[in-house]
């Protein structure tokens, strides 16, 4: 057998052989009856071993064995269930459960959203704080009662009201109850000081007006009023401190007296401490909504006298694989700091006592408020998974986004455990950057916080 | 039970590239569906590739089994390439192993050395040729059952047993001249 037949055969029997191949080899076994025989054999070979494959018996049962064999292995891998669960996926049509998993999943939002909500009240509840607190204060104060701050569509505004009655008036146009009118303003914006005399009460004559019948001095008055300041200003004390700053130091909501009403009654919600609960989806499937809350431990740019960091946040991501998710996340970031601010008393009279102190200013001093400030943010993350195994996984996210015009960073380690199905506990930590300007804090460029995130998960 | 081969046979066919392409992705993530759909459409002659590998029903159902098996606990490691070629490689692995053990196991038997006498044309066909096929060298074997029996081309063989091109089409080139020179007194007759 020669080397060329042996290849125009392989090319026959690989069917790729050409007609010129073809040719050739037709005129080689014409003329050969060794080639002949060499050519036939082959080719009846190959029949042979065709007719063999097509007749091969599959084994009866064989597939099925091996099929149940391989499926159970698959069900022993599954997580085991409760034995009181039931099973919606069997109980009824598959699209029925994932609605009923959607509906859960809205309801759960429908419950975060209403602590986000609480977290926003205090910038729409400022207008009725400052009844509350002129109403407490005219009790206990008497005469001199400082009110909580105003704010008005200018920016924010400090009142207080002085209550001044002459003890004994010589004749009924003095009898008539004297107001003087002063007005504290920060240096930033002017403030109005209101007075009313109906509002007077006997004690009114122990303090200030007892000893001073007359009207009292410029400076007996000043010192009064910082005396007041003092005691009623406590930068500690929340209800005063309810102002509210976006990180341009602008007020994000204007001052609304419908929306104050309106929201009124939905503050009696406020029974469920945000700062204490959270859910986060784990999102193994395609898309994930996440909330999670979390405290502060340490930051950096803000004076803080008690130091305390809240925040929550929400998110909706999608897999990119099996590790990677990418995402939105929206957050709210609470934060309480101590600021100085100049403060200015300009004496108004409107009491008709005929002395004219309008438009001077009588007292300027540094007074420490405690602030209670919000930050808005939303960035664009990427989460990858670090390290994963069947009921756990530890995973780092970082985004990049804008609180209010301003730049902010975030990054987070996540520790995630299955408590439940697609339930899961997490646990981590984040840090935070923000390019802030917040009037009166020690670095108005910047606010660095990290915090202890915690949360519960669900996957959808 | 024919008409469950039927339908079997029948799916298989119907199972298109795309499908299998997308279940050899889902196979590492552990998808028991991907799973199988790969073996609904690859069982029927991965069970003749064992069989003619072994030249022993039973052997070839065990062989059988264990491929899928290993399929099943090394599905992690699967890249997502040529899931045939993959399947191909462990059932070779799973074959050769067998036969090593099956040569320990019991005597050579003498016969499949020479050739057949022409008297021997009563013999089945299909006998005939597994003989045949026992008597060639594994490697010669696993290269003439992928070629003949599984049509796979000679760029999927070399991929499978992790040969060049022209190696494998040398060793079926090879495969067929023995099995020729061998089945030569019954190939006259036919």
């Amino acid at each position: 057998m020669n080397s060329k037949l042996d290849i125009l055969i392989e090319k026959y029997l690989d069917g790729n052989i050409s007609k010129k191949d073809q040719t050739e080899l037709n005129n080689l076994i014409g003329n050969d009856i060794e080639s002949k025989n060499s050519f036939q054999y082959a080719d009846a070979l190959q029949k042979l071993i065709k007719q063999d494959a097509v007749g091969i018996e599959y084994p009866e049962e064989l597939f099925s064995d091996v099929q149940d064999l391989i499926l159970m292995k698959y069900l022993q891998e599954a997580p085991q269930e409760s034995t009181v669960f039931v099973d919606l996926k069997s109980a009824y049509p598959k699209q029925l459960y994932t609605y009923v998993r959607y509906a859960a999943v809205i309801a759960i939002f429908f419950l975060a959203s209403i602590i986000s909500i609480n977290e926003f009240m205090p910038l729409y509840n400022s207008k009725l704080g400052v009844k509350e607190v002129v109403s407490n204060s005219s009790g206990k104060n008497s005469n001199l009662s400082i009110g909580k701050t105003n704010i008005q569509n200018a920016g924010l505004i400090s009142s207080i009201n002085i209550q001044r009655r002459e003890a004994k008036a010589s004749s009924k146009n003095t009898q008539k109850n004297e107001s003087n009118t002063a007005s504290i303003a920060s240096n930033v914006i002017p403030a109005t000081l209101i007075g009313s005399g109906t509002l007077a009460t006997e004690s009114v004559e122990n303090t200030i007006t007892q000893e001073t019948p007359q009207l009292i001095t410029q400076s007996e008055f000043v010192a009064e009023v910082n005396e007041v300041i003092t005691k009623n200003i406590d930068y500690n004390n929340k209800s005063n401190s309810k102002e509210a700053y976006n990180s341009l130091n602008e007020l994000r909501f204007p001052n609304n007296n419908e929306r104050s009403n309106e929201f009124r009654d939905m503050n009696q919600l406020n029974f469920v401490p945000a700062y204490n609960f959270g859910l986060e989806d784990f999102g193994l499937n395609k898309i994930n909504f996440v909330a999670s809350a979390a405290n502060g431990f340490a930051s950096f740019g803000l004076q803080l006298s008690d130091n305390k960091i809240t925040s929550y946040s929400q998110s909706i991501s999608y897999n990119i694989d099996k590790k990677s998710v990418m995402g939105i996340e929206l957050g709210l970031t609470e934060f309480s700091a101590k600021v100085l601010r100049d403060v200015v008393l300009v004496m108004q009279d409107n009491s008709g006592s005929g002395d004219d102190f309008t438009g001077k200013d009588l007292f300027k001093t540094k007074k420490p408020f405690k602030q209670k400030m919000q930050l808005v943010w939303t960035t664009i993350f990427y989460e990858r998974a670090i390290f994963q195994m069947k009921n756990s996984e530890l995973s780092a996210r970082v985004g990049l986004g804008l609180t209010d015009s301003d730049p902010v960073f975030m990054a987070k380690i996540l520790g995630k455990q299955r408590i439940y199905r697609d339930l899961f506990l997490t646990v981590g930590v984040d840090t935070r950057y923000y390019k802030t300007s917040i009037n009166g804090t020690i670095n108005g460029n910047y606010l660095s916080t990290f915090n202890i995130i915690y949360g519960l998960q669900y996957s959808l | 039970m024919y008409k469950v081969k039927k339908m079997l046979k029948y799916i298989a066919n119907k199972i298109t590239k795309f499908q299998l392409d997308e279940a050899s992705k889902r196979l590492p993530e552990g998808s028991a569906e991907a799973f199988n759909l790969l073996y609904t459409k690859y069982h029927n002659e991965i069970y003749r590739y064992c069989l003619k590998m072994l030249g022993d029903a039973t052997k070839a159902k065990d062989a059988f089994q264990d491929t899928f098996i290993k399929v099943y606990e090394k599905r992690d490691q699967f890249d997502g390439g040529n899931f045939r070629a993959w399947l191909y490689r462990i059932a070779r692995n799973i074959c050769i192993n067998s036969i090593r053990n099956q040569q320990t196991d019991t005597e050579f038997d003498e016969e499949f050395l020479s050739p057949l006498s022409p008297n021997q044309d009563e013999y089945d066909i299909k006998e005939l040729i597994g003989k045949a096929l026992a008597t060639l060298p594994d490697e010669m074997r696993e290269a003439i059952v992928l070629r003949e029996y599984e049509q796979l081309s000679y760029f999927e063989i070399s991929e499978t047993l992790g040969i060049s091109l022209s190696l494998s089409k040398i060793r079926v080139h090879r495969a067929r001249n023995l099995l020729r020179l061998y089945l030569e007194p019954i190939l006259k007759e036919l």
